[in-house]
C-alpha cells in the first residue's frame, strides 16, 4: 500500500514535469510545422525534477517501489510525447 | 551521443533491421504471451472462478498436510514441496527421484494432492511423473497454455527454450543496435508521429516507443535469455561436467541444504509453529515449505515467504525438521549470501514484475505493450522502406495477419477453454484447438484476401474485438461465477478480468471506428490521432 502511495504521488510530479517539458520542446512543434514556444527555459531542470520522485523514494528505502516509478516513468513519457502537439499549446 | 561514421552506422542499421525481422514475427509472439502472462496467476484465478484463500497459508495447515503426507508412500516423503495453486488451494507435491523409463532420465515421481484449506477437502489427487501431473489440472489450462507459448513457442524441450533464449538476444541486439544507431535519441524523445506519410509516421512511432523503453528492453531481453539458457543449456552443461549428467544433483547442490544423513525415525515438528517464528523476522506472508526427509531424523525444512512491502523478492527460513529448530534465513544460492545469489534473486522479479502485487504487474504489462507496439511497429517500418518490392510488400501482409492474428487466436483460444470447462470436456486440448483453429483461420483469410490486405485488417480487428467483448459471456454460460457472487466473495479479479476483457475490446474497435473517435473526441478525450497513410 505505501509503494502504491509512493508510486502515484512520483507518478504525479513526473508526469506533470514531463508534460511541462513535451509542451514546450522545439523539435516536437518544429516537426508538425507549429509554430516553436519561445520560452525555451528550464526544460534541463524540468528533466532532472522528473527523476527527482525516484531519489526521493530510493531514500525511503523502498527498492520495490523506484522499480514501479521507474517503469511508470517510461510509460508515461511515451504516452505524453504521443499525443500530437496543437496550435494553442505551442504559447504556453 | 555516441558518434558513429556513417559506413559504420549503415552497418549497424542493417545488423538491427535484419535481426529484428528474420525473427521479428516469433519475437513478437513471444513478448506479446509475455505481456499477458505477466497476469498469468489472475487468468488462473479468473479462470477456476475465484480463490479459496487469497493466501492459503494464512490459516493453520500442519494437520491436513500431515494427514496427507503420512497416508502416502513413505518413499516419497524425500522431497515434499508445498504450494498455493490459482484456486486459492494447497497442493502437495510429495516425490522421490526415480529413472524414467520413457525418457531414461532422472525425473520427479510421486504423488499431487490439492487440498481446500478452509473445509479441508480433497480437490484433486493424481500420481505420475511430474511432467504427467503438472500439467493436468483443466483449470489452468489456458495459464498454461499462454505460458508455454511464451516460453518453449510449444516447441518440444529443450528446444523450445534454446529458440526463447535466442530471441531474447535478439531483442537485446536489437536494443543495443538501436541506442548506437539513434543519434537524436534525446532531442526526438517527445517527437510525437509526423502523419506526413507513411513512412515517417511508422519511423516516429517506432523511434518514439524504442526511446522510452529502451532501459526496460534491455532488462527484459537479459533476464528472458537468461531463463531460458540457464534452464536448457547451463544446467545440463554443469551436470555433464561435474555431476555425471545428474541435474537433480546440480539442483540440489545449488540450492538444497546439505545436512548427514540419519534415518532415525522422528516425526516432523508443527509447520505452523515454524510459519509463527517466522513472523517475527521480516515477515510478509508464507508462500510455501519445502521439506526433505519428512519423518527422519535430519530431516530440513524451508519456509518461504512472499516479498515484504518495499523489496523484491522474498526469503527462505530454514528449520530444523526433527526438532523445529530455527537455522536462519537461508542463502538462496549455497550455503552463504552472494552476490550471485542476490542477482538471481533480482532476475524473477525483473523478468515477471510480479514483486508487488498487481501495482507491480500492471507496470509491467504496459511496459510489455510498449515492447510489442516496437517489435511490431520496427517490423512494420522495414517493410515500409522496401514497399517497391513485391516481396516485401508480401511480407507486410503476413506481419498483418500475424501481428492482428496472434492476439485474435488467443482470444478464441480462452472461448473453448470456457466452454470445455463448462461442457466437461479436455480443457487442455480444446484450448490448443481453438488457438489452431483461429490461426489457421486468420491464415486462410490472409490467403484469400492477399491483395486486400486493408479487408482482411478490418475482420480481424473487428473479429478480435468481437471476441474481446463477448468473453466474460462465454465464461458466464459456461458456469462461470457471476459478478455478485464474486463481489460477495471478495473475488474482485473475476469482475476486474471481465472489465479488463470489455475494456480491451472498447480499445481496439476504438482502433477501427471512425464514430467511437468521434464521440470521444466529442466527450472532450484525448486521443491519438490515426494516420491516413498506410
Amino acid at each position: 500500500m505505501i509503494d502504491l502511495l509512493y508510486c502515484l504521488l512520483g507518478w504525479m510530479v513526473s508526469g506533470l514535469c514531463l508534460l511541462l517539458i513535451a509542451r514546450r520542446d522545439p523539435k516536437r512543434f518544429r516537426a508538425h510545422s507549429l509554430p516553436v514556444p519561445t520560452d525555451q527555459r528550464y526544460r534541463g531542470l524540468l528533466f532532472i525534477a522528473s527523476l527527482f520522485p525516484g531519489v526521493a523514494i530510493a531514500m525511503t528505502g523502498s527498492v520495490s517501489a523506484v522499480i514501479i516509478w521507474a517503469g511508470g516513468w517510461t510509460v508515461l513519457g511515451w504516452l505524453l510525447a504521443l499525443k500530437r502537439p496543437k496550435k494553442e499549446s505551442a504559447s504556453v | 551521443m555516441i558518434e558513429l561514421s556513417q559506413a559504420r552506422t549503415q552497418r549497424l542499421l542493417a545488423v538491427h533491421g535484419w535481426s529484428g525481422t528474420v525473427l521479428g514475427l516469433f519475437l513478437y509472439v513471444v513478448v506479446l504471451t509475455g505481456t499477458i502472462a505477466v497476469l498469468a496467476h489472475e487468468i488462473g484465478a479468473w479462470s477456476a472462478g475465484g480463490q479459496t484463500l487469497d493466501e492459503p497459508f494464512s490459516v493453520p495447515v500442519d494437520t491436513l498436510i500431515r494427514e496427507q503426507v503420512e497416508s502416502s508412500n513413505e518413499a516419497w516423503r524425500e522431497e515434499i514441496g508445498i504450494f498455493g495453486s490459482v484456486s486459492g488451494n494447497i497442493r502437495i507435491w510429495m516425490h522421490e527421484h526415480a529413472t524414467n523409463p520413457e525418457s531414461g532420465n532422472t525425473e520427479d515421481y510421486g504423488r499431487l494432492v490439492e487440498i481446500n484449506p478452509v473445509s479441508g477437502d480433497v480437490v484433486n489427487d493424481v500420481e505420475g511423473w511430474s511432467g504427467e501431473v503438472f500439467g493436468n489440472n483443466p483449470i489452468s489450462a489456458l495459464e498454461d497454455f499462454i505460458v508455454e507459448l511464451h516460453v518453449n513457442l510449444h516447441l518440444p524441450h529443450p528446444w523450445g527454450l534454446y529458440a526463447t533464449g535466442i530471441l531474447g538476444f535478439i531483442m537485446l541486439l536489437a536494443a543495443v543496435t538501436g541506442l548506437l544507431i539513434h543519434r537524436h535519441l534525446i532531442r526526438e524523445a517527445f517527437l510525437a508521429p509526423r502523419l506526413k506519410g507513411a513512412l515517417l509516421t511508422k519511423r516516429d512511432r517506432h523511434v518514439l516507443a524504442g526511446t522510452w523503453s529502451l532501459v526496460f528492453a534491455f532488462v527484459l531481453a537479459f533476464t528472458g535469455a537468461f531463463f531460458s539458457f540457464a534452464i536448457s543449456l547451463a544446467l545440463p552443461v554443469v551436470a555433464a561436467t561435474g555431476f555425471d549428467g545428474d541435474q537433480e544433483a546440480v539442483i540440489e547442490t545449488l540450492l538444497g541444504v546439505p545436512v548427514p544423513e540419519d534415518t532415525t525415525a522422528v516425526e516432523l515438528a508443527n509447520l505452523d509453529e515454524m510459519a509463527a517464528t517466522v513472523k517475527g523476522e521480516a515477515y510478509s506472508g508464507v508462500a510455501g515449505y519445502s521439506v526433505s526427509n519428512w519423518g527422519r531424523a535430519d530431516a530440513r525444512v524451508v519456509v518461504n515467504t512472499y516479498p515484504a512491502e518495499g523489496s523484491m523478492s522474498g526469503k527462505q527460513y530454514s528449520f530444523e525438521g526433527a526438532t523445529g529448530h530455527f537455522l536462519g534465513e537461508k542463502a538462496l544460492v549455497g550455503t552463504a549470501p552472494s552476490v550471485g545469489g542476490a542477482a538471481l534473486a533480482l532476475m524473477g522479479p525483473l523478468h515477471f514484475g510480479s514483486f508487488a502485487g498487481l501495482l507491480s504487474k500492471f507496470v509491467w504489462v504496459a511496459l510489455g505493450i510498449a515492447m510489442t507496439y516496437v517489435t511490431y511497429t520496427g517490423m512494420q517500418l522495414w517493410v515500409q522502406r522496401r514497399s517497391d518490392e513485391p516481396l516485401w510488400r508480401g511480407f507486410g501482409h503476413w506481419l498483418m495477419i500475424v501481428g492482428i492474428g496472434t492476439p485474435f487466436a488467443l482470444t478464441l483460444c480462452a472461448h473453448t477453454f470456457f466452454a470445455a470447462l463448462g461442457g466437461g470436456g479436455d480443457a487442455y486440448a480444446w484450448t490448443a484447438w481453438g488457438f489452431v483453429g483461429a490461426s489457421a483461420f486468420a491464415l486462410l483469410l490472409g490467403v484469400i484476401l492477399q491483395k486486400r490486405t486493408v479487408a482482411a485488417e478490418n475482420l480481424l480487428i473487428w473479429g478480435l474485438a468481437f471476441l474481446l467483448a463477448t468473453l466474460p459471456l462465454t465464461r458466464l454460460l459456461s458456469g462461470g461465477t457471476g459478478w455478485p457472487s464474486a463481489i460477495q466473495n471478495g473475488d474482485l479479479v473475476i469482475v476486474g478480468m471481465d472489465v479488463l476483457m470489455l475494456v480491451s475490446a472498447f480499445f481496439v474497435a476504438l482502433w477501427r471506428s471512425s464514430i467511437l473517435r468521434k464521440l470521444v473526441t466529442q466527450a472532450g478525450l484525448p486521443i491519438v490521432e490515426r494516420s491516413t497513410a498506410t
